[in-house]
């Protein structure tokens, strides 16, 4: 095995690292100071002012990096695309980042692959220059794990599919031009031929969306209520009930970014720890000197590292053409536990500070909390290690 | 047009703790190295100089870059190839066995081989900050030369460069072929103009970063190997290294009880005042 980045990955990395300290950074302090962004909140304005920053990412190769070569994108390996998200949740940003890779929600996914010519020309070629952005619709009031029970129906009439039902928890839902929406075509059937995949265009009639507030205050996701939503039939992607087959494929990626973002949060995190143990000094020596404070923080080294190496394994093993399906669950359940511990620790050692709003891990502590089940929940990536091991 | 800028790799100067050092020798296993910034600022120069400004922007001329090293040195060039350059030079040698006389006498055999307009560096690499090579080059060359650009006008056959003095600048019209070596302030949004570049166009402040399929085709442009010999025209090292030493520690500070302790500090034991 071998994950090390090769010269070209290198430069990537670089050129990233310098978008993000030239582009992305110096304006998300301006925002911050003019009072835009506040709290690590999307607003209207902060998506604005991002799409500024997702042109210069169009431009700079960055946003389509990850969408394979085959429908116009950089088509990186994942090694390479993981160290470049690494460096972007390594990069202290609270939110103009997100606007650099088109990773999902907003961006447009390898998914997308499966559009046929006139749909690509319709919506491939817009999220691609960035001109639009969409969202992924899958979870409901009455379903999230249990992807096989939506209850969100499409009933064919005529040339249209009309859509009654809602959507929870739908990130990026309040600003996307267009859907991605899973939806039940035939009741019973579940993933074997039940569930079919629409592109929605967001101005359709009947779609109304609505703010949900979160823990992590990020202001980012919506519900999403269809009533009577007529869908061309023409939107419909792939085949009638196989929509969902394209999007396991897709949450498997998914469950990469969510690593790769934990262990890129986890690093950006224990570096607030350490200065602090090493240089907050009680009792006549910095705390560091403790082996109550030193100790813990070696853990975290210790647990990141091994996330880092999982996550990197299974980008490697994606890299080799398997699904991984086994190394991408165990990475995520694995950096999604050291991630909330390498935070709770990092606020232990701050003391009082940490737990003010000032201080950048007060955030981070309530962000880190959704890794253990946003894109698909540590129960059910336990569950898909104990299949594969014939459990 | 063409324009030779000469880069040179570096201890990243983030990481420069990690230097080891002992009495015979610099340890350099494990550092990381870039482009020495004022050769990524001579880089950047280079490129405006080459451009039109516009969306999409025209270029005339090309930029070749060029550096001494072993064959890890091509990290580097490519790197600059990514950013824009067109092609890269590279004479083989180890680091060890450079001075910055030797250096010179190799760069302007290359450069007398190319013939190009300008040749643009850095004011001096920041691993041992000799500010020299520049200015040899130029002599040998018997070239004009202006140092520490702040801004560059080109002309129809001279350069308009100047350089931040005490309170305001200094500027010089140099005939061209010229050496120029330029400051930080050179990659300003408004430092450098080529002859097709509007006046009201601003560029971004700092260097640019490579876009990624950049990257990918910088794989495809070419490097040419020289060999030391055939460049340095019968010159050799002409310093030795006597002895490193790292700087001495930083002792530690003192509190001062009260301003007057302070003002007795400052004028009786370090002088300042
Ligand atoms: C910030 C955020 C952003 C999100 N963005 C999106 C988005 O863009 N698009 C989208 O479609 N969804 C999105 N989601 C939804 C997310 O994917 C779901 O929350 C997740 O899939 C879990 O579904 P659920 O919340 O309905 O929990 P449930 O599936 O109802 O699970 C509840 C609990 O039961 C456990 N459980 C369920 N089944 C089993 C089992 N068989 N064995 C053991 N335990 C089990 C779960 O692990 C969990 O602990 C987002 C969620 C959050 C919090």
């Amino acid at each position: 095995m071998d994950f090390s980045l090769d010269e070209e990955s290198k430069l990537m990395v670089e050129s990233l690292k310098k978008f993000l300290a030239a582009e992305v950074l110096p304006v998300e302090a301006d925002l911050k100071k003019r009072g835009i962004l506040v709290g690590g909140a999307m607003t209207r304005e902060v998506y604005d002012e991002g799409a500024k920053i997702r042109a210069k990412a169009v431009e700079a190769g960055f946003y389509t990096a990850h969408v394979p070569e085959a429908i116009g994108g950089g088509g990186l390996r994942h090694v390479t695309l993981t160290a470049m998200r690494e460096t972007i949740a390594m990069c202290g940003s609270e939110m103009m980042a997100v606007f650099v890779m088109g990773d999902p929600p907003m961006g447009p996914t390898a998914m997308l692959s499966m559009l046929n010519d006139v749909q690509k020309d319709k919506y491939l070629h817009k999220l691609m220059s960035g001109e639009w952005t969409t969202c992924f619709c899958l979870t409901e009031p009455n379903v999230g794990s249990d992807v096989g029970a939506l209850e969100l129906m499409a009933v064919r009439d005529g040339d249209d599919y009309v859509l009654n039902g809602t959507k929870i928890f739908i990130s990026n839902g309040l600003f996307a031009d267009v859907f991605q929406v899973f939806a039940c075509t035939e009741k019973g059937k579940g993933m074997g031929g039940g569930l079919s995949l629409f592109m929605v265009d967001g101005d359709t009639k009947g779609i109304t969306r609505t703010l949900m507030k979160s823990m992590g205050g990020d202001d980012f996701q919506a519900e999403l209520n269809f009533e009577d939503v007529r869908v061309p039939a023409e939107n419909l992607v792939g085949q009638e009930g196989y929509g969902f087959l394209g999007a396991t494929q897709w949450l498997s990626g998914e469950r990469l970014m969510m690593s790769t973002q934990a262990v890129g949060l986890a690093e950006y995190s224990l570096k607030f720890g350490v200065e602090w143990a090493q240089t907050r000094k009680a009792f006549g020596k910095p705390i560091g000197k403790y082996q109550g404070v030193s100790f813990p923080l070696a853990d975290c080294r210790i647990q990141l590292d091994a996330a880092r190496a999982l996550t990197y394994q299974a980008a490697w093993k994606l890299d080799q053409g398997e699904m991984a399906m086994q190394d991408l669950a165990v990475a995520k359940v694995f950096a999604a536990d050291m991630l909330q511990k390498v935070v709770d620790t990092v606020m232990q050692t701050l003391g009082g500070i940490g737990y003010m709003t000032d201080h950048p891990i007060e955030r981070i502590y309530r962000i880190a909390r959704v890794f253990r089940f946003g894109g698909g929940t540590s129960e059910i990536q336990r569950k898909l290690i104990a299949k594969g091991m014939g459990l | 047009m063409k324009i030779l800028v000469a880069l040179k790799r570096v201890a990243d100067p983030d990481n420069a703790n990690k230097v080891k050092v002992s009495p015979e020798k610099i340890d350099t296993t494990g550092l990381e190295w870039k482009i020495n910034p004022f050769d990524e600022y001579a880089l950047e120069a280079a490129l405006r100089l080459t451009e039109d400004g516009k969306k999409p922007k025209k270029r005339e001329g090309e930029v070749v870059v060029m550096t001494l090293g072993p064959k890890e040195v091509e990290t580097t060039l490519r790197s600059a190839l990514a950013t824009g350059a067109d092609r890269a030079i590279r004479i083989d040698c180890t680091d060890d066995e450079l001075d910055g006389r030797l250096v010179a006498n190799a760069l302007k055999t290359v450069i007398a081989e190319e013939k190009p307009d300008y040749v643009i560096f850095g004011k001096q690499a920041v691993d041992g900050d000799n500010n020299g090579v520049g200015q040899m080059v130029a002599e040998l060359l018997d070239w004009p030369m202006a140092t520490f650009a702040a801004t560059i006008q080109e002309e129809d056959g001279s350069l308009l460069v100047s350089r931040e003095v005490d309170g305001g600048m200094c500027t010089l019209r140099v005939k061209t072929p010229a050496v120029v070596t330029v400051d930080l302030r050179i990659v300003a949004p408004e430092s450098v103009y080529s002859k097709l570049t509007d006046k009201a166009h601003k560029y971004s402040d700092g260097v640019r970063f490579a876009a990624l399929p950049a990257i990918m085709k910088a794989k495809k442009k070419p490097i040419d190997v020289k060999a030391l010999a055939d460049t340095a025209g019968g010159v050799t090292i002409g310093s030795n290294y006597a002895n490193f030493e790292a700087p001495a520690a930083r002792a530690a500070g003192v509190k001062v009880e009260d301003v007057a302790a302070l003002v007795d500090k400052l004028a009786n034991e370090a002088k300042a005042i």
